[in-house]
């Protein structure tokens, strides 16, 4: 009886932490270009950088909407990082068919969320 | 039955060609904590702050593509208490910000309303570590109170950021029968972004004359303030720099009147510098230190000011953190500064604070 009233409490226990545990590492990195933001359609762009083979890296401000012009071909995406995040490498958003070689994105913090 | 459906009908297509010309973002704060308060006149003090971290806010904001490059914007942006659910100013809807504007993408940007000054912006967003917030709060030493915040009535311009430079102005009319000068405000800043580094300087012109009619005329001397700001990414630490010199009439008020109750109370000084030394470190994926030592130099009274403060955010999401601060003030020759945080000014030399963060 008691081995069975443990295992009964391990699965409500493992369950909990299940439920408890799932949520959190939803909410936390992915692993996937959705921790930096969102694919954004060119209207929404504030402005266009253009990508060429000089550029290293690219600074804008969480919650930004960029345009990126990369040797021709462009793609446009809303900023929204956690907010611990300074850098990263272009090529985590662009899409597969764009060259974004190894240019660093730098992000400022959203200045709606400052002061 | 049928009148109906066509009215239906007819409110969806309402809805729906709504939505399809406008795209208001609704935006936010919502940030709690416990206060702990140590070393003011009326002694110990703890309570529930709003807005510790970052003050709690609500907004609303929206671009509007026009084609061409340009486009439309207005933000509408709300102070409020979540510790009461009062707002920030009674008597107004959007005391944090409220501006209309254009934007053109090789022009810049050009708005007016009521906006923050280049001085706020600069320590706000590049040279505090704390982000203006929490208990190691720069406003507790450097001058951001009243109209060094923001100021009504303002044309803003930028420019538009060219190989990592940008510019800023601002003016904000004085509004003043007779005098185009009174109680006007004029700033602004020059943006330097690239790569590791943030840097901006910036200018503050506040004139404190009063000439309205009905009332004797005020006159003062002009307060300035000059501020350079900087920040660089080494990745296992970002280090923060400013140094701000404020000269003239209301280039420093001060925070709290008379915080210790001396029997004479601190006196704002016309002539000081302020040094702020910090840094922001990455523990883990989620957890960043903050912290920053910030010395007030009064060149005038000689009413000095150290502070150290410390703090923990750990980010559960994007979206919502919790956070640990402390920060503590010496004070010299009768100072009375007071550690505050992002929405209060403090009570006393020092703080501590616990409390969660959720932006959205």
């Amino acid at each position: 009886m008691s081995t069975f009233q443990n295992s009964l409490l391990t699965l409500a226990f493992a369950g909990l932490t299940a439920t408890a545990v799932a949520p959190a590492f939803a909410a936390g990195h992915l692993g996937t270009a959705a921790d930096f933001g969102s694919p954004a359609s060119a209207n929404f762009a504030m402005r266009t950088v253009v990508v060429d083979g000089n550029t290293k890296w690219v600074n804008v401000t969480n919650g930004e909407t960029v345009q990126f012009s990369v040797e021709g071909q462009s793609f446009t995406w809303h900023f929204d990082t956690f907010p611990d995040e300074t850098s990263f490498d272009l090529a985590k958003i662009a899409p597969a068919s764009i060259k974004a070689g190894s240019i660093r994105i730098y992000v400022a913090p959203n200045p709606l969320y400052r002061g | 039955m049928k009148p109906r459906l066509l009215a239906t009908a007819a409110l969806a297509g309402i809805a729906l060609n709504a939505s399809a010309q406008s795209n208001v973002t609704i935006y936010g704060v919502v940030d709690a904590g416990i206060v702990a308060e140590r070393g003011g006149a009326a002694g110990s003090l703890s309570k529930v702050t709003s807005g510790v971290g970052s003050a709690s806010r609500l907004g609303f904001r929206e671009t509007e593509d026009l084609g061409g490059g340009l486009s439309a914007l207005f933000v509408l942006e709300s102070g409020l208490k979540v510790d009461t659910g009062e707002s920030d100013v009674a008597g107004s809807i959007a005391n944090r910000q409220a501006l209309v504007g254009l934007n053109s993408k090789t022009l810049g940007m050009l708005t007016l309303g009521r906006q923050k000054t280049t001085l706020y912006k600069a320590l706000g967003e590049v040279g505090d570590p704390f982000g203006l917030g929490y208990a190691g709060s720069s406003k507790n030493l450097f001058p951001l109170a009243g109209p060094n915040t923001r100021t009504s009535n303002t044309v803003a311009y930028a420019t538009p950021s060219y190989q990592g430079l940008s510019g800023e102005v601002t003016y904000a009319m004085g509004e003043q029968a007779g005098s185009q000068s009174a109680g006007r405000q004029y700033g602004g800043a020059l943006s330097y972004s690239n790569g590791d580094l943030n840097a901006r300087l910036v200018y503050n012109n506040r004139n404190s004359d009063n000439v309205q009619p009905g009332v004797p005329a005020v006159k003062h001397d002009l307060g300035h303030n000059v501020l350079l700001v900087a920040n660089y990414d080494f990745h296992v630490i970002k280090a923060f720099f400013a140094y701000g010199v404020d000269k003239g009439y209301n280039s420093a008020v001060l925070p709290v009147a008379n915080a210790y109750g001396y029997p004479v109370a601190p006196k704002a000084t016309t002539n000081s510098a302020d040094l702020l030394l910090g840094a922001t470190v990455p523990v883990g994926a989620r957890g960043t230190i903050m912290t920053s030592y910030i010395h007030k130099n009064d060149k005038q009274w000689g009413q000095d000011a150290s502070q150290f403060g410390v703090g923990y955010s750990y980010a559960w999401s994007k979206r919502t953190s919790t956070y640990v601060a402390y920060a503590r003030i010496h004070n010299e020759n009768g100072a009375g500064y007071t550690v505050g945080n992002d929405t209060e000014a403090g009570s006393g030399n020092s703080a501590f604070n616990l409390g969660v963060r959720h932006a959205f």
